[in-house]
């Protein structure tokens, strides 16, 4: 539902059948299932994140939530603010050279003028990215933690 | 006399990973290779054994950004061993579902990939910033298609409704489409400031003499059926490809070389089909083209990206033509019997033709398969038109050449991840 202020909505990025990169999209199945998440738009990203920009309007609050391959600990969490700074791309990895990866999708959007009024960041460090393999524990345990800092941006303080 | 060596040790905007090497001794290009080290993946190996329905549904995955094209050869294969042949409202169908893929992937090409270069930008993030306008242009196009694809085909990357025989579900009325249709008259719109804008570029002055290979139709522009034919006298049914055509391993490269037999590199893709079928564009096109001084042949690589949009507007067109038309078919498919026997399909994938050939028994599984992809079919040609590039250029700072060449390959705007799908592995092991 979108309002005159704007909705607030979590996209969880990534391919489910990939092992540590479907972390966003189930992490976004949970909690749209919880009550005290009912007012938050929730939407999954797993193919082209080139428009990134299409799932937002202007007057919302956004948190993309997507994994990180870094090599780093699994189950790492990295919060960003993306309206004050570009994200470092790095972290987000590119899936394809035909599609652009979040970390240059949001820079795509910032030179269109498409960015919404908050947009957070959340990445969480994955291990394996086999197909069909399960989540890390790490990284499931992850979960939990993303889950508590989304309650607090969107629903503690609404 | 000095010698220079030029690595790029990965290709940017490009489709999988590849690497160019060249090798100068003074003003003479002494080697080119473009390295290909994107994994193989043996999609033909693991097709043996698989049922034959399952070939458009395996091949799609070959590759996210011409999934169609897959569907649509493995498809025609799998339907000329079954001895149907798909007409009416369901190939129309598939000619629309396949405007919607040239659609996107054309103008993901010609705006991400290919406009930055023009416009001495590294990427199409840089560019954005400074024309926001044309990217937004592009993005609306992009979206255009991969609505249309969506729609029909269930999904945008690896669709799920193509199926042997026709689709699993099709429109029931026509007035359906009525949503898709205003998008795709706007788009329309979009392609022809395409096309302008594209023809205003710089392009170098580099004609080059082809051997161009493209599928021929006797009414219409080639996406579906059509015999294989070349500007060097080439005329052939899909079923003799390996007659004339073979693929080559070559050290260097993870991918095959498919060449002719007879007279080596050749060139599939848009300036092919452009060059070999430009009285089968639509009207509007032919005249869009003329208005913008493109000749009704082009070789000239660089100019691939106005025939690109040529073919953006061309698919527009057409995708509207066939559902301003459409009349519901009375099933979404056609039945047919298993039968063993060599089934083979090719059709034009937006980077050019696009060969299968299957092998299937009479339990209806596959006992083996060829696919020939069109940028595989183009990389002896890159490395030639590579020769010749940088021979005049040589004077330049090697920086200054290093980005030309690169700028070079993504004229053609190679799925490297295509062509890398089969490799003959041998292990030697050296004691």
């Amino acid at each position: 539902m979108t309002s005159v202020s704007g909705s607030k909505r979590v996209i969880g990025i990534g391919n489910e059948f990939r092992g540590d990169d479907g972390v966003g999209p189930l992490l976004v199945r949970q909690l749209r299932q919880r009550k005290d998440f009912e007012k938050i738009e929730f939407l999954e990203c797993s193919g082209d994140t080139t428009v990134l920009f299409e799932k937002w309007n202007p007057r919302d609050e956004v948190i993309l939530v997507d994994v990180i391959c870094s090599g780093g600990q699994a189950g790492s969490i990295y919060k960003f603010d993306a309206l004050s700074a570009p994200l470092p791309s790095d972290l987000f990895p590119s899936v394809s050279t035909h599609v652009l990866d979040v970390s240059r999708s949001i820079e795509l959007a910032r030179s269109l003028g498409r960015l919404p009024k908050k947009l957070l960041v959340f990445g969480i460090e994955g291990k394996s990215f086999q197909t069909d393999s399960k989540l890390n524990l790490k990284v499931k345990k992850a979960m939990e933690k993303v889950t508590e800092e989304i309650r607090k941006e969107f629903v503690d303080y609404a | 006399m000095s010698t220079r060596t030029i690595k790029v040790d990965y290709l940017a905007r490009v489709e999988g990973e590849g690497a160019l090497y060249i090798k100068t001794k003074g003003k003479k290009v002494e080697d080119v290779k473009l390295k290909i080290f994107e994994p193989p993946r043996f999609f033909e190996a693991f097709l043996q054994g698989r049922r034959m329905e399952e070939a458009p549904d395996i091949t799609a995955r070959i590759c996210g950004i011409c999934p169609i094209a897959y569907q649509m050869s493995a498809v025609h294969a799998m339907e000329s061993i079954c001895g149907i042949q798909v007409a009416g409202p369901l190939r129309e169908l598939r000619r629309l579902m396949y405007c919607g893929e040239w659609i996107e992937s054309h103008t993901l090409h010609v705006y991400l990939l290919h406009a930055p270069d023009f416009l001495n930008y590294d990427d199409a993030v840089q560019l954005a910033k400074d024309h926001p306008q044309v990217v937004q242009q592009g993005l609306e196009l992009k979206k255009a298609g991969n609505e249309m694809i969506s729609f029909l085909a269930g999904r945008e990357i690896h669709p799920i409704n193509v199926r042997v025989g026709g689709f699993y579900k099709v429109p029931g009325r026509k007035k359906d489409f009525d949503p898709i249709l205003e998008k795709l008259k706007k788009a329309r719109e979009l392609a022809i400031k395409t096309v302008k804008w594209a023809a205003s570029l710089s392009f170098p002055d580099f004609e080059q003499e082809y051997e161009f290979v493209s599928l021929q139709h006797p009414k219409e522009y080639p996406l579906n059926e059509g015999r294989i034919v070349s500007n060097k006298g080439l005329n052939i049914s899909i079923q003799e490809f390996e007659q004339h055509f073979e693929e080559v391993h070559v050290p260097h490269s993870n991918a095959l070389h498919c060449v002719l037999k007879i007279r080596g590199d050749y060139l599939v893709g848009p300036m092919a089909r452009y060059s070999l079928n430009f009285n089968r564009l639509s009207p509007l096109c032919q005249e869009i083209a003329r208005e913008v001084g493109l000749e009704s042949s082009c070789r000239n690589p660089f100019k691939s990206i106005i025939v690109r949009a040529i073919e953006i507007l061309y698919a527009c067109d057409e995708a509207i033509r066939i559902m301003e038309e459409y009349e519901p078919p009375d099933q979404p498919f056609m039945k047919y019997e298993l039968k063993e026997g060599i089934g083979y399909g090719c059709t034009e994938a937006p980077r050019g033709i696009l060969y299968h050939r299957y092998q299937v028994d009479k339990e209806g599984l596959i006992v083996n398969a060829k696919i020939v992809p069109p940028t595989s079919q183009n990389q002896k040609r890159i490395e030639h038109d590579l020769r010749s590039f940088v021979s005049p250029n040589i004077d330049l700072p090697k920086k200054d050449l290093t980005w030309k060449c690169e700028q070079a390959i993504r004229n053609y705007d190679p799925c490297i991840s295509c062509a890398t799908h089969f490799l003959k592995l041998k292990i030697e092991n050296i004691s």
